[in-house]
């Protein structure tokens, strides 16, 4: 008897709910469940999800990029529910392991995109495995934020994707020029990995470089993280007598190309690094050996000593310490440029999910394009062209240690 | 250049000997393919290092504790994998594969305790460098190539001429009629499991101060290169293992300065695959081989 009173109960309930709704949706053009949040013209400003997903390897050849990741995101969810989160609600965090591997990637894409409740993912790690997974995200209309994926075709794999690395032929144009510069026309050789992002920066940089008056005197190209001997490809660099030395290459790669061309007897050859190895492993692979090479790219180092002697703003400073004092404590990874990518990725697509709802995915890409909060990697903005521009950032190194070398 | 990238090509391709002749003795007594060798060499390296670094603070003495831990990891390698299948009289295809699980268990074993990042290895080999014209030559390629060729030599004596190595080559040839002559199979397979990863650990550790640097993965792509170089010496011959793995060195080194650094690796394992249909059985092989 109880029990049927409870289904009556309940069904009375349920005929008014669905009359509500019908009503609603009838009789006004107003968006229905409107929270007060400021809805957009398409947007019915309606959270209903509330899971932040991320793709990204936590084992494998890249597990402690992977990592830096996962420790960024968490943090960021962390703040952004402790100000608040959306409309009072927790922001969940669920994080997937795409071992770096394109496969692994797509496996992991499909998971997520099944998953109701996701309103954003961020990832992968390198354009590779992103590209592999960005036709999973489009498809399944989830807003993607990259951290690191700059492969010129990214942007245009769908509405859904928002890199926040700049697209390689932006920043290695850039990088080049300053380059000439600083240099003159010269000879320039480039060492690069044999991968997506590897032979875009060739193109980009010889492009720029060759069109401003300078040479590229040799292009040598090797399988990241399987090649350990790059003494045949720097002996036939050498031969051509370089001014420059260009690496395009991961942190480890990067520490062997510099020791073994000073092996080689390369000393007088500026050699030039870009956005991968800014990391302290670099250092403890390379030692004194990189002194006086030069580190361009969008990315920051986030070390002890640099941090002391540089300002790279309130809000960054203060995100570096807390990561460090959680992450860092005990032997781990400190704060670099990953994280600091992921950080912003995390807060991009959690404010954005604030401001405009989750329920259409389209609104809520678009609303994180806008940038428009503080951003702890660095300034970034979509220019008219809608490709990603960033300050590019210049370091050194003395004594075994990174030097920021502001512009003028 | 040409001189400079024979020189460079001729000390790698001699680390590349030292692990083929442990392809090539496992090969010779038991007819498998050790594919752990691979990661006992990354292993070696490893352990020198972990032990300098973290205990005992001595290269020399953390260099002898990692070859005897190393040797021991190869025991453990046949007593406890691939012996008990012999012992059930299991068909070959079963020990490959038991090798193949204890190279993954032994690489991710390294990545789980030490971590997958890059670790810096500290270069006791390095006494300067010499120039002559365009070619540089440093100490450590000196003292690689004298260590290998060293190893070579002794290993080549001590398979052809001690009693022992006589006993290894009897049981090559049949393991029953060995057992009935008075030899210890079991202790002579043991045996050749601990020379192979002996040399492969000397091989990782002279690796690791060339290049100054040691990761988890470094062992899986020497691995497959010292496998061709025996299978192009031809195997189960040392003396071809050595000559292999030397020409291994020199093909991908000219092949990546002349050709394409690009196909570098394509360009040594296609040389392998025109000599193996020209000479199946390898430079210097004779016999005909069952492959498992």
């Amino acid at each position: 008897m109880r029990k049927q009173k409870h289904r009556v109960v309940a069904m009375i309930l349920a005929m008014i709910l669905l009359a509500g709704c019908g009503v609603s949706g009838d009789e006004t053009t107003a968006p229905a469940g409107s929270t007060g949040e400021a809805a957009s013209a398409e947007g019915t400003g309606e959270i209903t999800k509330y899971t932040l997903a991320a793709s990204v390897p936590l084992t494998g050849n890249m597990m402690q990029y992977g990592t830096s990741y996962k420790n960024a995101i968490e943090m960021a969810v962390a703040d952004f529910n402790a100000a608040g989160g959306l409309n009072g609600q927790d922001v969940k965090f669920e994080v997937y392991d795409d071992k770096g591997d394109q496969k692994e990637g797509i496996n992991v894409a499909n998971m997520i995109i099944s998953n109701e409740d996701v309103f954003a993912v961020i990832g992968s790690y390198g354009s590779s495995v992103s590209m592999a997974a960005a036709p999973v995200y489009q498809e399944g209309a989830v807003p993607m934020l990259s951290p690191n994926t700059s492969h010129p075709d990214y942007p245009g794999m769908g509405s859904m994707m928002v890199p926040l690395a700049c697209k390689s032929e932006v920043i290695f144009g850039s990088i080049a020029e300053m380059l000439y510069e600083q240099f003159g026309a010269c000879n320039m050789a480039v060492i690069y990995q044999n991968t997506d992002v590897g032979i875009t920066t060739l193109e980009a940089v010889q492009e720029r470089f060759e069109s401003l008056g300078g040479t590229i005197c040799a292009a040598e190209t090797f399988v990241p993280n399987q090649t350990k001997d790059f003494t045949p490809l720097l002996s036939k660099i050498k031969g051509t007598n370089p001014d420059i030395l260009f690496i395009v290459a991961e942190y480890s790669d990067g520490a062997s190309i510099v020791l073994q061309s000073k092996q080689l007897g390369m000393e007088d050859v500026q050699l030039v690094g870009v956005g991968n190895v800014f990391k302290q492993e670099f250092l403890d692979l390379a030692g004194t050996n990189a002194d006086g090479m030069l580190l361009m790219g969008i990315a920051r180092i986030y070390t002890d000593e640099v941090m002391a002697n540089n300002d790279f703003g309130e809000y960054t400073a203060d995100i570096v310490e807390r990561y460090n004092a959680t992450y860092a404590a005990d032997g781990g990874v400190e704060f670099d440029n990953f994280a600091a990518l992921a950080y912003d990725g995390a807060m991009l697509a959690m404010h954005a999910a604030a401001e405009v709802g989750t329920d259409n995915p389209e609104v809520l890409a678009e609303e994180i394009r806008k940038m428009d909060i503080p951003l702890c990697a660095g300034d970034a903005w979509f220019d008219a062209n809608g490709d990603l521009q960033r300050e590019v950032f210049t370091f050194t190194v003395e004594n075994g240690e990174f030097v920021y070398l502001p512009e003028e | 250049m040409f001189l400079q990238q024979l020189i460079n090509g001729i000390t790698i391709g001699s680390t590349y000997a030292l692990v083929a002749i442990g392809y090539s003795m496992v090969f010779g007594v038991l007819e498998l393919i050790n594919f752990a060798n691979g990661s006992v060499y990354m292993l070696g390296g490893y352990l020198t290092l972990m032990l300098y670094t973290g205990l005992v603070g001595s290269f020399g003495l953390s260099f002898g504790l990692g070859l005897l831990l190393t040797a021991l990891v190869g025991y453990t390698i046949d007593r406890f994998g691939l012996r008990r299948l012999r012992e059930k009289k299991v068909p070959k295809i079963a020990g490959l594969i038991t090798t193949l699980g204890f190279s993954q268990i032994i690489e991710n074993a390294v990545r789980i305790f030490f971590g997958s990042e890059t670790k810096p290895y500290p270069n006791m080999l390095d006494f300067g460098q010499v120039t002559f014209g365009n070619v540089t030559i440093t100490s450590s390629q000196v003292i690689i190539l004298m260590i290998s060729i060293l190893l070579m030599l002794l290993t080549s004596v001590t398979v052809y001429r001690t009693k022992m190595g006589k006993a290894m080559l009897a049981v090559s040839q049949s393991q029953e009629a060995s057992q009935l002559m008075g030899i210890n199979v079991n202790g002579i397979i043991s045996l050749t499991f601990m020379i192979s990863s002996i040399l492969a650990a000397i091989a990782g550790t002279l690796v690791g101060m060339y290049y100054q640097n040691i990761d988890a993965s470094m062992g899986a792509s020497v691995g497959m290169k010292a496998l061709a170089s025996a299978v192009l010496g031809g195997v189960g011959v040392l003396p071809g293992a050595m000559v292999g793995g030397v020409l291994m060195g020199i093909f991908e080194t000219l092949g990546a300065s002349y050709i394409s650094s690009g196909y570098r690796d394509a360009i040594s394992f296609a040389i392998l695959i025109i000599v193996i249909l020209f000479k199946p059985s390898g430079l210097f092989g004779r016999k005909q081989i069952n492959k498992v």
